[in-house]
């Protein structure tokens, strides 16, 4: 596992770069945009600069999504990076001589191409990585996302007074230029094929929950609401932010460099608050208290801003602002989203994202030129304006909190809430006490599913309700709370452990054997062996398999002994099912195991050495480490291709007799054992050879006469060795042979004692029906009563 | 009587058996029933509970609804197949046209059977997947008609370039 997380970590290494050179490049170009715009248009442009972007960010942001769909990810990124850096070059070799108007095209511009250079990493990203692997792995490109933008905005500070502002744009160019590289080295095996292959996004006709898509609608709306007013309060404290800078510093360069450094240490803060300020205040103070701060830090600074006009206050007010909206204010944001119902979510997120903050930005542009042109009032004065929005913001905020709560408890009953995706991040106040309260609720699975959501939370109060339930009438409820609090790691006092062993229900018992199994203690002698027999009893109750075999493969090497034992006395089926239990037990006793069972291989039927073969492949994928004899394994492959040959003359011989309707049945039943064969010689090689590359030219011969079909025989000529290839191809082109073809009547005569019953009694009956009656006397006495059944009922 | 091998023999010949082992058929054999039904007998109506499948080992079995003929049922053919799979009632009834033998699988035995026998069921499930196949290529799916998402999904994903 670590070395797996160790390879997913390199995967993302080089992405984390990339994105960091981008977000270093973007954050050269945010200072630049705003040092121009403010020194040749003043701060009175940013507001139709801000309409613009957001009433020309829906056709760019449209084309975009259209030019996204269709094409291959890893050319979009080349693409997309490489359209800015022309246009970069092309505003530098412009912006010297331009007027106002190629301004404010530069300021609207960088400002649209921002999030659509950051949102072709995301998306390489999240193509390449799996659900799981994303949440873990965002963080780290979050965090190389932070760093880049921590360094581009010093290295504007750094080097604006010696370049120039202007020339900062051949900067950005640089570092963008640099990060296709990289992206290159990122791209991780298939993520351009997953990104072409995703599944459509649901139609509006796909059915939602029912009572749970009013709630959903409640949430929306609520969200919608929230997040236009905070863009509209964003807008107004951008404007005063940039009149005071503007004002503040007398030349461009000084600008940007005020800005670099302003936003290198936003970011820095905002990384903070990120990982230490959000978790913390979400897991204490619940989503209510999370919610508010922005708002409240926003009216805060807006009122210090009527009362105190300066710059330092203009400044704390806008690092408040950014701080928090993008780390504590983000992930709140995105936790509220979660009760949605996966189709809801697909179709509300964009529009949360991207078009209603889009609105609220505009709206909030002409709210800032009607109070500064039409009413002539001064920017500190829109302070009045930003603390009346911070109210409704407020409001808002938590009438988003209630319909989350509303939507959560609906969510719970549905369970439509993916358990990894709040198991995976901190779990926050209100959901915790929402799923407390779900714990008391009627309905199992409920009471079930809320449990499994709590796994995670380490805290007594939890533990604590955990540990009652394992007392509860409902064996699911008890199950679950144990398995919620071995995840825990939370001790469990030796009577319940000792009644829970004997619990009536086998769930139950087998997380109770798994909670002994970690402590270590007490799992010797009577009791293992007890608890081992009480499980291998289980298997043979379809039901209780899974649990059963769990229970079993969590002891490890302890319970091999009682698989050996049972695999001498169990049944067909129940030996199945040990052999899948000595997959799931990575150890080298295991494999020793199997192949003594593969080395007598011709004692045991086919079903059982396909199932023995099964397990050793599982256990040569999941723990490669291992020693594995290839000796028992060539030994059965060689058997089974020689089966494969005779078979094929058994079909050759047999197929004159297909004219009739018992000799159709015995050639079908033929060609059924040589299909059952010719996989296990694959599942066989599979242990010698790339398993999956040889599964997959398995399947293609199974279309003969196809392309894949002839690209799987050369691929099989030209990697097994002679030895394995030459019979193997025999087989798989048709199975010619020199051997001259037998008799149908020695065919019938010798297969009519074959060791197979179903193929005896096949034979058997075919015999009679073309009048071969030497095997049908012979069966007569067969201890097989359906080759008996056969013999005597057949047509003679 | 009829012999587990003969029985195979019929069941084999079945479409929706067509994908399950032999021997895996050979169970279907043991509880299937034999039946005799003279001529001119009902051997079910319409709306009656949809409780058994059956194959026609000899004779011919009419189905017909409101009275009028509907179809015959030839030796090697079964009727009344859906009721393996759902409580839907009978919407055709099925008399004798001639003495008929038939082999009735109940749907009760048949779900306890495919409950316990993974083959079998694999088996089941292929071949309707297949007939499913056919069916949605036969409404267009091969221009790229309205059923092509759903053949995608049959063949484990949408296709490349599916928006």
């Amino acid at each position: 596992m670590l070395a797996s997380r160790r390879a997913e970590i390199l995967a993302a290494a080089p992405l984390a770069f990339a994105y960091g050179l981008v977000m270093a490049a973007l954050y050269v170009l945010r200072p630049v945009k705003g040092a121009l715009l403010l020194d040749r248009l003043g701060v009175g442009a940013l507001p139709y600069a801000t309409i613009a972007v957001a009433l020309l960010g829906v056709f760019v942001g449209g084309a975009y999504s259209k030019a996204a769909r269709g094409a291959r990810i890893d050319r979009l990124a080349a693409v997309a990076i490489g359209a800015v850096i022309a246009s970069l070059l092309a505003f530098r070799l412009a912006l010297p001589s331009g007027g106002a108007p190629i301004v404010f095209a530069f300021y609207v511009w960088v400002t649209l191409a921002a999030p659509l250079v950051t949102s072709v990493v995301w998306m390489l990203a999240s193509a390449g990585l799996d659900a799981r692997e994303a949440r873990r792995l965002f963080r780290i490109l979050g965090t190389g996302g932070i760093v880049g933008a921590i360094a581009g905005g010093l290295l504007t500070r750094a080097i604006v007074h010696a370049m120039g502002a202007l020339d900062l744009l051949l900067v950005a160019s640089a570092l963008l230029l640099l990060s296709l590289a990289p992206l290159r080295l990122a791209r991780i095996e298939g993520a351009v094929d997953r990104h072409a292959q995703r599944p459509a996004r649901p139609s509006a006709e796909t059915s939602t929950r029912g009572p749970g898509a009013v709630r959903d609608v409640a949430l929306i709306r609520a969200l919608a609401l929230t997040a236009f007013v905070g863009a509209v309060v964003s807008v107004i404290v951008d404007v005063q932010f940039n009149d005071f800078v503007g004002r503040g510093f007398v030349d461009r360069d000084a600008k940007a460099a005020f800005l670099g450094t302003f936003f290198a240490a936003l970011s820095a803060c905002a990384l903070v608050c990120q990982v230490w300020v959000g978790p913390k205040l979400l897991a204490s103070r619940g989503l209510g208290a999370a919610l508010a701060v922005l708002p409240l830090a926003v009216g805060l600074g807006s009122t210090a801003i009527l009362l105190a006009p300066t710059l330092a206050v203009a400044v704390g007010l806008k690092f408040g602002d950014g701080s928090l909206r993008y780390s504590v204010h983000k992930s709140t944001t995105e936790i509220l989203v979660v009760p949605l119902a996966p189709e809801a979510r697909a179709r509300a997120k964009p529009w949360l994202d991207t078009t209603v903050p889009a609105a609220g930005e505009a709206v909030g542009a002409a709210i800032v030129l009607l109070v500064v042109r039409m009413l002539h009032a001064s920017y500190a004065t829109l302070g009045v304006v930003s603390v009346g929005l911070v109210g409704v913001w407020l409001l808002t905020s938590s009438r988003a909190r209630l319909a989350y709560v509303e939507a959560f408890r609906c969510a719970l009953t549905y369970r439509d809430i993916d358990v990894t995706e709040v198991q995976a991040g901190p779990l926050d106040a209100s959901t915790r006490a929402e799923l407390l309260r779900a714990l008391a609720s009627d309905g199992v699975r409920t009471v079930t599913y809320a449990i499994d959501l709590l796994a995670p939370a380490r805290d007594d109060e939890v533990t604590e309700a955990l540990q009652a339930l394992l007392s509860s009438p409902q064996a699911a409820i008890r199950s679950h709370a144990l398995a919620a609090l071995r995840t825990q790691g939370r001790a469990i006092d030796r009577t319940t452990l000792d009644e829970l062993l004997r619990d009536p229900h086998s769930n139950v018992r087998a997380a109770a054997l798994a909670v002994l199994r970690d402590r270590g203690e007490g799992v010797t002698g009577e009791l293992v062996r007890d608890v081992l027999e009480q499980a291998a009893d289980q298997l043979a109750i379809p039901r209780y398999r899974r649990a059963s075999r769990e229970a079993l493969a969590s002891f490890g090497n302890a319970a091999l002994a009682l698989v050996t034992e049972r695999l001498a006395t169990m049944n067909r089926a129940a030996r199945r099912e040990l052999l899948r239990v000595v997959a799931m037990i990575p150890t080298q006793a295991a494999v020793d195991l199997l192949e003594a069972e593969l080395a007598a291989h011709a004692r045991r039927p086919p079903v059982i050495v396909a199932s023995i073969v099964d397990a050793l492949a599982k256990l040569r994928a999941s723990a490669p480490e291992l020693r594995f004899d290839p000796s028992p394994v060539l030994a059965c492959l060689e058997d089974a291709l020689g089966a494969c040959a005779s078979l094929d003359r058994d079909l050759a011989a047999a197929r004159p007799l297909a004219s009739t309707q018992a000799g159709r049945l015995l050639v079908r039943v033929l060609a059924e054992r040589r299909a059952a064969m010719l996989e296990r010689v694959f599942l066989l090689l599979g242990l010698l050879y790339p398993a999956k590359e040889i599964r997959a030219a398995f399947h293609a011969l199974s279309k003969p006469a196809s392309r894949r079909s002839a690209n799987a025989v050369e691929f099989l000529d030209n990697v097994l060795e002679r030895r394995h290839s030459r019979p193997l191809l025999r087989v798989v082109e048709g199975g010619r042979t020199r051997a001259p073809r037998e008799d149908p009547a020695a065919l019938l005569d010798r297969l009519a004692i074959d060791g197979d019953p179903w193929l005896r009694a096949c034979a058997v009956f075919c015999a009679a029906a073309n009048g071969v009656t030497g095997p049908v006397a012979r069966a007569r006495q067969d201890p097989d009563p359906t080759v008996r059944e056969a013999a005597w009922v057949a047509p003679c | 009587v009829l012999s587990v091998v003969q029985k195979v023999m019929l069941l084999s010949e079945v479409d929706i058996f067509s994908e399950v082992p032999t021997e895996e058929l050979a169970f279907l054999a043991r509880v299937v029933e034999e039946q005799r039904y003279a001529s001119g007998e009902t051997i079910y109506g319409e709306l009656d509970l949809s409780d058994a499948m059956y194959l026609v080992v000899e004779g011919t079995a009419c189905l017909g609804k409101d009275g009028r003929e509907v179809a015959l049922v030839e030796p090697g053919q079964t009727f009344g197949t859906w009721a393996l799979f759902d409580d839907e009632p009978r919407v055709l009834s099925a008399t004798a046209r001639s003495d008929v033998l038939v082999l009735r699988l109940d749907q009760g035995d048949f779900i306890e059977l495919i409950a316990d026998n993974v083959l079998i069921t694999r088996g089941v499930l292929k071949a309707l997947a297949v007939r499913l196949r056919k069916l949605l290529s036969r409404f267009g799916g091969a221009e790229g008609g309205p059923h092509r998402r759903a053949m995608a999904g049959l063949d484990g994903g949408p296709p490349r370039g599916e928006p």
